[in-house]
């Protein structure tokens, strides 16, 4: 087994050309992944077809604005797949991780509970407000919640929480966007819109381990 | 646990875990200062996890509500009548192999559970249906029949936990949406309740929306394609869609979603006080539209 570190990406690892990330808590899997044992540590696998953030990563977006010591704003945790890799790379950093429905914030809850850095809330993204006393400024916010309006929620929310400098990460899903429009003019028309606040770093489309996603890394400026 | 320390303050004092858990159950309030001010302390994250995991729990629990039964309840029914056929379909055949000529006889569900009941070999099944005991079908031995007996009374079982659950969603839809039991009738109103996701997700609904309910795939076929929009989607099993003529389909799905949305928005916001009008007008509506 070969382990490597990956140049840019801090906590990030190849093991024989998949990423996996290092597993702050031995001998436990969330969904199902493979661990890996290197020599004291261990390794999970990261699943690029389960977690868009692991599909960009594998599309070439590595600069992504993690440190070990990040904050982290991610909306739309779900039952915390992703979440859990992000935690893993950032063992001195905080992760809150929110979600609107209490029934898969049930499953992000035991993941939380092995994992200090990891703080599951179950708020809508869409009223920053309601959570604005409860979380302090991030490095980075990330978004994945396939809503119609989700540009405008990333907007609002890094309005808020985000440093300047800082790195917004979006997962775009186009068709939940507008199923009657072709992704790629969703795609371009978000773009220009997120242009208006960000500085736009790259945008992927996250093909073939998700269909009609893509995935933008932004700057706050 | 509730008695440490918090990593909330407020109005500048340190508060312990409890009465900072009762403060964030509350809506937030800008008037109240709560603070987060414990990042000089050791083991932020510590503090931090006990707290926010805590708020979750609670949350989680108050996120409850008595029409989440009604989903889990319809969804169960739902997959009941899918099991129920599938293992019919197969004791039918499994009988046929041993007894076809009174196979031929009792081809439907309930005919086939009534019958089969006091016993499967050919001697009491040909008494019941008066026919010949003469058969071309196998000779099956004693533990044969017996295992297929003991099938069939595993189908029985079946057929009558059907009955139990459909009482039981009738009972708990007069009880937490009784206009909805009222217009819609218990069952497709429970139904329309699981496909929105709880009574308050369907009282916001428009009842354009609860007319196409059930029919996205044709719905989205006409966004998408322009193909012709579809009349009905769940509607469709309400009694009074039989009544009308064919070509009326639609203006009486449109009328019954008016009055059906009119109903949950009673039930939700309302009074649960029941309003016998709304049926009146649909029955009256359903006349005119023969």
């Amino acid at each position: 087994m070969k382990v490597k570190k990956d140049k840019s990406v801090e906590g990030l690892f190849w093991v024989n050309r998949k990423i996996a990330t290092k597993n702050l808590v031995k001998r436990k899997r969330v969904y199902g992944e493979k661990l890996v044992k290197v020599g004291k540590d261990e390794f999970r696998l990261w699943d690029p077809t389960r977690s868009k953030l692991g599909a960009a990563i594998m599309r070439d977006c590595l600069d992504l604005g993690f440190k070990s010591n990040s904050k982290v704003l991610y909306l739309g945790a779900a039952s915390g797949t992703t979440v859990s890799h992000v935690s893993d790379m950032l063992p001195d950093g905080r992760v809150y991780a929110l979600d609107v429905a209490p029934r898969v914030v049930r499953e992000l809850l035991s993941v939380a509970e092995d994992r200090e850095n990891l703080f599951p809330l179950i708020f809508n993204a869409n009223i920053p407000n309601s959570y604005a006393n409860l979380i302090e400024d991030v490095d980075v916010v990330f978004q994945d919640v396939a809503q119609k309006n989700q540009v405008q929620i990333l907007v609002k929310n890094c309005d808020v929480f985000l440093k300047k400098g800082g790195y917004a990460l979006l997962a775009l899903k186009a068709r939940s966007v507008d199923v009657t429009k072709k992704p790629g003019q969703v795609f371009e028309v978000a773009r220009q819109e997120l242009s208006k606040y960000f500085k736009v770093l790259r945008m992927v489309k996250l093909e073939p381990f998700e269909k009609d996603h893509a995935f933008f890394v932004l700057k706050k400026l | 646990m509730n008695n440490k320390v918090s990593p909330v303050s407020e109005n500048g004092k340190s508060i312990s875990v409890k009465r900072a858990l009762e403060l964030f159950e509350k809506p937030y309030d800008v008037n109240r200062v709560i603070d987060f001010d414990v990042f000089g302390v050791k083991n932020v994250n510590h503090h931090l996890s006990v707290f926010f995991e805590e708020l979750t729990r609670k949350k989680i629990k108050n996120s409850f509500s008595r029409d989440q039964i009604i989903i889990q309840t319809v969804k169960y029914a739902e997959e009941l009548d899918f099991v129920i056929n599938k293992v019919f379909e197969r004791l039918f055949e499994w009988f046929g192999l041993y007894y076809p000529e009174a196979s031929l006889k009792i081809e439907s569900v309930e005919k086939f559970a009534k019958v089969l009941k006091r016993g499967v070999d050919k001697k009491t099944v040909s008494s019941i249906l008066g026919i010949s005991d003469y058969s071309m079908g196998g000779d099956f031995e004693e533990k044969d029949v017996r295992e297929l007996e003991s099938n069939v009374a595993m189908f029985n079982c079946l057929l009558n936990e059907r009955d139990n659950v459909k009482k039981y969603v009738e009972k708990l839809m007069k009880n937490i949406a009784p206009n909805t039991a009222l217009v819609a009738t218990p069952v497709l109103g429970a139904k329309l309740i699981s496909h929105a996701n709880g009574l308050e997700n369907l009282a916001k609904k428009p009842s354009s929306t609860i007319q196409v309910m059930g029919a996205e795939k044709a719905l989205f076929r006409h966004l998408t394609t322009g193909a012709k929009s579809p009349k009905h989607g769940l509607l469709l099993q309400h009694p009074l869609m039989n009544k009308v003529a064919f070509k009326n389909r639609g203006k009486m799905a449109r009328s019954i979603a008016n009055k059906t949305s009119i109903a949950v928005k009673m039930d939700f916001y309302g009074k649960k006080v029941i309003k016998h009008d709304l049926l009146k007008s649909l029955n009256l509506r359903a006349v005119s539209l023969k």
